[in-house]
């Protein structure tokens, strides 16, 4: 196991820093002048001056070693529209938002969705298992950037039930973390129900059966902690949504979070900032990869196992 | 005991071949078909899915007007005969924009399916087939590229080779292709251990053989399920885009630029919203009841 994490560890790293390569490199191919139009104005001494500054002026391995050297230390740069701004400081003030609407709507989809796809595999062809799956594949087919505004529109404003935007009580937090979870509630739920129906189907449920236990037993004791394996290999690609997801939620809901962040710096081209946060996502997306595939090993001892080889 | 008269026995009359079955052997494409007509489901996906297609094709083409032309005089109209899903803010014909768009929507994600299913399989085949230390190498590759984030490659790229309908498919085929090259990788090493690779390897069949004859025909069915997963995938990838503002420019018009559009118009203009949200969802969800039933229809675990 020891091992396993060891080598995992080290591919980390790699992948890692594959990415700061080819976004550096990737930055550099962009056209045009990384200080906006106003610099286009400047004369050069002046442009000469601000790149000296930021460290433009000299070969690009050099800037490229001290960018790593810079990463490697936890800074990402300053930002080149509002060079009071460092990517770090926006992270540190942004990030806190977005990781709690994420882990309130992981929360919120991890709840419904496996309750769904639980009910919908034990009454499976019955009316329970049809409604369960119409749900899943509404939050399949309608994207977030249609039912969040309308939730924020009906719910928020027309009914004014919960607030439609802002993030400051805990009542601003139900209807973005529910726009954000629904696509994932989906996802699991049906995941579930296949799996649940895949492990019903096993000798050992019968010989469970046959002993006489009560249905509750068998779900809890017997089939949850085999059925809930496949899913938890895909919570990885599902943090991934959620990140994405979170582009779009704080927008409709104005959410000063990271995602807000990272779409306003498309938007201003602030070049440093799009690269810094890009990596900074990168770094959390390999990491909750990582965390899953370790999860996975300690939930099933075979794949512990195999990892030693 | 009564005594057994013959009378009471008949010869048994010889049928014609007992040997023969008499119901014709089906094909494993005839089987699946037969059975994916079955599920009601997936039968009516599919029958949506032509249908679009069909008015993607034809609609914009037998429309009076065209996605582009501004006529001023008819903005914001309601849905009527002559506008069948109103006009916008440029008084554009909404009916030829939204089967415009869905043209396009579909354009990118057939494409973007298309440059997966060649490069993933022959990437997974190759890497599968020969396995050791070629596998870790390319599987290493595919980590790294697994965990770089679409969004960004895709905002770089479209910047760096102007917005539009190419540089999207190109951004989602450098990253699409890795999750078939490890579904196709995954599968096949456990086809490869199977008596019937090792056959033709002894009679001497060449790698390329064994992977194009032998490995790949017994993935096909998994890759056209995923097909049908990546085509959603890449349709939403596009309007995902638009939504942060680097998708599909107008006057061009995709699902996802109108989707968008017509949120801003949302609590006056419904119309705006409502026609291509139904279009774009209608999409998806054929798509995936689709992919389910082909999933069931195609899996040889389901044969009884």
């Amino acid at each position: 196991m020891l091992n396993y994490v060891l080598r995992r560890l080290i591919y980390m790293i790699i992948t890692l820093w594959v990415i700061i390569t080819a976004t550096f490199f990737l930055m550099k191919l962009l056209p045009g002048n990384p200080f906006g139009e106003v610099a286009a104005k400047l004369p050069p001494e002046n442009l000469a001056i601000l790149k000296a500054q930021y460290g433009l002026d000299k070969p690009e391995w050099q800037q490229y070693l001290q960018y790593l050297g810079n990463v490697a230390q936890g800074d990402l740069g300053v930002s080149y529209q509002f060079p009071t701004r460092s990517v770090v400081s926006v992270i540190k003030q942004s990030f806190p938002a977005s990781l709690e609407l994420g882990v309130e709507s992981l929360v919120i989809a991890i709840i419904i969705g496996l309750t769904l796809g639980i009910v919908a595999a034990l009454r499976h062809n019955k009316w329970q298992d049809y409604s369960a799956m119409i749900i899943a594949l509404i939050g399949i087919s309608i994207p977030s950037f249609v039912l969040a505004p309308l939730l924020s529109l009906y719910i928020g404003n027309k009914w004014g039930i919960l607030p439609p935007g802002l993030w400051e009580g805990p009542e601003n937090r139900i209807l973005p973390a529910f726009a954000l979870a629904l696509g994932t509630i989906a996802t699991l739920a049906r995941m579930m129900r296949a799996s649940m129906l895949e492990v019903a189907s096993l000798d050992y449920i019968k010989t469970a059966k046959s002993k006489g236990l009560s249905t509750r037993k068998i779900v809890t004791g017997h089939m949850l902690r085999n059925a809930i394996l496949p899913v938890v290999t895909i919570l990885g690609p599902i943090a991934v949504g959620v990140i994405t997801g979170t582009l779009v939620v704080e927008n409709v809901f104005v959410i000063p979070g990271l995602g807000y962040q990272f779409v306003s710096s498309i938007t201003t081209l602030d070049y440093t900032m799009i690269t810094g946060l890009t990596i900074f996502y990168a770094a959390i997306l390999i990491v909750v990869m990582f965390l899953t595939d370790i999860a996975y090993g300690l939930i099933d001892p075979r794949i512990r196992m195999s990892g030693r080889r | 005991m009564e005594s057994l008269s013959k009378d009471k026995f008949q010869p048994a009359e010889k049928t014609t071949n007992a040997e023969s079955i008499v119901r014709p052997s089906l094909t494993y494409w005839q089987d699946a078909w037969r059975r994916l007509r079955s599920n009601k489901m997936a039968m009516a996906g599919l029958i949506i899915l032509v249908l679009m297609t069909i008015l993607a094709i034809f609609a914009p083409m037998f429309s009076k007007f065209d996605y582009e032309t501004q006529y001023l005089k008819d903005i914001d109209l309601k849905p009527s005969w002559g506008h069948f899903f109103g006009t916008d803010d440029f008084g554009r014909d909404l009916w030829t924009r939204v089967w415009w768009g869905t043209r396009i929507s579909l354009l990118i994600g057939v494409i973007a399916a298309l440059i997966d299913l060649v490069v993933g399989v022959l990437y997974g085949g190759i890497s599968a087939y020969f396995g050791g230390k070629v596998d870790n190498v390319m599987q290493r590759i595919v980590e790294v590229i697994y965990s770089i984030p679409l969004l960004l490659l895709a905002i770089i790229l479209i910047v760096f080779l102007g917005p539009g309908i190419s540089s999207i498919i190109i951004a989602y085929a450098l990253t699409g292709w890795v999750g078939m090259a490890r579904l196709v990788r995954g599968q096949l090493l456990l086809v490869k251990e199977q008596e019937f690779v090792l056959a033709a390897r002894t009679l001497g069949a060449k790698p390329k053989r064994i992977i194009l004859q032998h490995l790949i025909p017994n993935v096909i069915g998994l890759v056209i399920v995923q097909i049908t997963f990546i085509v959603p995938t890449a349709i939403f990838f596009e309007s995902f885009l638009s939504f942060i503002g680097v998708g599909i420019r107008p006057p061009m018009a995709s699902l996802g630029n109108l989707i968008n559009d017509g949120a801003h118009y949302m609590r006056y203009q419904p119309h705006r919203i409502i026609f291509p949200t139904i279009v774009f969802s209608l999409i998806l969800l054929s798509f995936n009841v689709l992919g389910d039933g082909l999933r069931d229809a195609l899996d040889p675990k389901m044969r009884k």
